[in-house]
């Protein structure tokens, strides 16, 4: 039996190990009409995690942190100055095809259906190239069809197809070989509420019912958190925060909302912050680390002409937010 | 060796299905495609024809065989438009130059089979050999050439040194696409223009160093000229065989090696760039 070097499990388990990985690029920029100047652009910076069989994580980062960086490492696409990648033990740069045999890869907003023919000859294109034996492709392309509704669009020319449709296909062509490991980037991008409702659901089912390892990258931290059980956030390069949602937000301060509405404007309430007012609301922010509930009741009680009030959690695309924020500052 | 022949079969024969399907699902596009590269491949040929026909030939070419250097150019390069030219495999640089690698590298099979199988294009590609066949066909006839299987045979040599140095030229220039991918996009096409321009000319009567670059540095002379020279009047082994055989050679050597070092770039690299524009159209 062997075991990985970075976690000790044994490789079996292990789908993908990132080891201390450091990926630059030197890029050449242009200083003033003749000057030149070399800088050296981190998108990976010393960044090491694994993932185990059958998780579904969130790979989450602003814009430019090193998502598609890492999408490209783990693909073999790219190759790290430092450290190590190995998807199922091996390396993927040195072993693309048998890596890709077992991966399935859609990369946000690119198409992998054929432009100019049907759904169908897309899946029977597939089939060939990979391989699949007719067995296996008769199965999934039957649980394909049902969870994701492709019977209506099995003979539409791919061209035909709305976004939402073409993401649903591109999908099911992404798990047509029935892969260990799915990397899908951005997969819910321009969908509309109900098309990401169905992806969302399909893609928890998925992993529950095939053991299926997930990796997922959103702009969309709601559509993360909702699916993922893991969350890594990179940022800058490194890997700022590796844990489940419950961390994230202990991490982050245990925020909550408060949305009172008064006769008259925004009363002082002790303990809470006062956040800005929308629609006839008062908003405000309080850490329920620090300010207990029975407090911020009695101060609400205290309040006089409260025609309503509404508690809740801060939404997850601010607390991420905030953390951005917070870690620039630091920067 | 079996198992990768079975697979080159296999794939030959997936996308030769495929474009079956296209030619039959979409045959009004398919129809206006096939009419307009069929007048695009005359017209470009009309006018050295003419020429040689107004002169009573070019240089030292009669009519008859000026027509059959224009059929030999399109028999090869129909062949050879027929195996790579479907989905920019001809037209690399597209490929390479608009990011659509990544759709490559995804797939389990080696980028030379990938390359080798997704071109073909049997019945929507096949217009360019036809055409080459029937004009070099009319021109044997009017030449009452005597033709032995030892002649098919100098016809089949010739016919792949064309179809080498095409996918050498446009592999070696189109690996440019790997460093430049904006600037270089369209560089395979501007070879392929230019030796399409270039080499359907006869270039008898040019001087000695504008020919002898014709037929090395830019091996346009290797495309129709010579090889019809070879296979009309007979050339020495030097010049006829071993010249066409080397300059083949080492472009092919010189695209794989760009090639190579272009690919490891773009490990390092990758391409910042991505348009699907044209992607599996």
């Amino acid at each position: 039996m062997r075991y990985t070097a970075a976690t000790g499990t044994r490789t079996w388990d292990t789908v993908t190990e990132v080891c201390h990985v450091t990926k630059y690029f030197d890029q050449i920029q242009p200083v003033s009409l003749l000057r030149r100047e070399r800088r050296r652009i981190y998108a990976l910076n010393d960044v090491s995690f694994s993932l185990q069989r059958g998780e579904f994580a969130a790979y989450a980062g602003p814009n430019g942190a090193g998502k598609s960086t890492t999408f490209k490492l783990l693909c073999g696409m790219l190759r790290p100055q430092q450290g190590s990648v190995r998807l199922f033990g091996m390396d993927p740069g040195a072993r693309r095809i048998d890596v890709m045999r077992r991966t399935g890869v859609l990369f946000g907003g690119r198409n992998e259906l054929w432009w100019d023919h049907p759904v169908r000859a897309s899946f029977e294109w597939k089939k060939a190239v990979w391989d699949i034996d007719e067995a296996t492709y008769a199965r999934v392309c039957g649980e394909m069809r049902e969870l994701l509704d492709l019977g209506e669009l099995w003979n539409s020319f791919a061209r035909e197809l709305s976004l939402g449709q073409r993401m649903r296909a591109n999908l099911a062509l992404t798990l047509l070989h029935d892969p260990e490991l799915v990397l899908l980037d951005e997969p819910t991008l321009g969908l509309d509420v109900l098309a990401k409702r169905q992806m969302i659901d399909f893609l928890k089912r998925v992993n529950r019912e095939k053991q299926v390892t997930l990796l997922v990258t959103s702009h969309d931290m709601d559509d993360l958190t909702e699916m993922a059980n893991r969350i890594l956030l990179i940022n800058e390069g490194r890997l700022a925060f590796d844990g489940d949602y419950d961390q994230l937000i202990r991490m982050a301060g245990d925020n909550r909302i408060v949305k009172l509405r008064v006769r008259g404007g925004a009363p002082v309430l002790p303990g809470a912050q006062y956040a800005g007012s929308e629609e006839g609301r008062h908003i405000y922010r309080y850490d329920a680390g620090v300010t207990g509930v029975q407090e911020i009741f009695s101060a609400i009680a205290a309040v006089p002409g409260v025609e309503d009030v509404e508690l809740g959690h801060e939404a997850i695309e601010r607390v991420i937010a905030r953390l951005y924020s917070s870690w620039k500052e630091k920067a | 060796m079996a198992g990768k022949l079975r697979a080159y079969v296999r794939l030959l024969a997936l996308y030769g299905r495929m474009d079956l399907n296209w030619m039959l699902q979409d045959s009004v596009t398919v129809i206006i495609i096939l009419i307009s590269e069929t007048l695009q491949n005359l017209s470009s040929m009309a006018g050295v024809l003419l020429l040689a026909v107004r002169f009573g030939g070019v240089g030292s070419l009669s009519a008859d065989e000026v027509l059959f250097m224009l059929g030999f150019y399109e028999l090869a390069s129909g062949l050879c438009f027929m195996l790579f030219g479907n989905f920019n495999v001809m037209h690399i640089s597209r490929r390479l130059g608009r990011g659509q690698l990544d759709h490559m590298l995804i797939q389990p099979r080696p980028l030379l089979l990938q390359l080798a199988t997704e071109g073909f294009m049997p019945f929507t590609g096949c217009h360019g050999l036809i055409i080459g066949v029937i004009l070099t066909w009319i021109a044997l006839a009017r030449l009452e050439l005597a033709l032995t299987p030892g002649w098919f045979l100098l016809l089949a040599y010739y016919v792949v040194i064309h179809m080498a140095l095409q996918i050498a030229q446009t592999a070696l220039y189109g690996a440019s696409a790997l460093w430049r991918p904006v600037a270089c996009e369209e560089i395979s096409t501007m070879i392929l223009d230019l030796n399409q321009q270039l080499g359907k000319f006869p270039l008898a009567g040019l001087q000695g160093w504008l020919m002898a670059a014709l037929h090395t540095v830019l091996p346009v002379g290797l495309l129709a000229y010579l090889p019809a020279l070879a296979l009309l009047r007979g050339l020495g082994k030097g010049i006829g065989l071993t010249l066409p055989l080397a300059v083949a050679s080492v472009f092919m050597a010189a695209a794989i090696i760009c090639m190579k070092k272009g690919l490891k770039h773009y490990e390092i690299y990758s391409c910042n760039r991505y348009k699907d524009m044209g992607h599996r159209n």
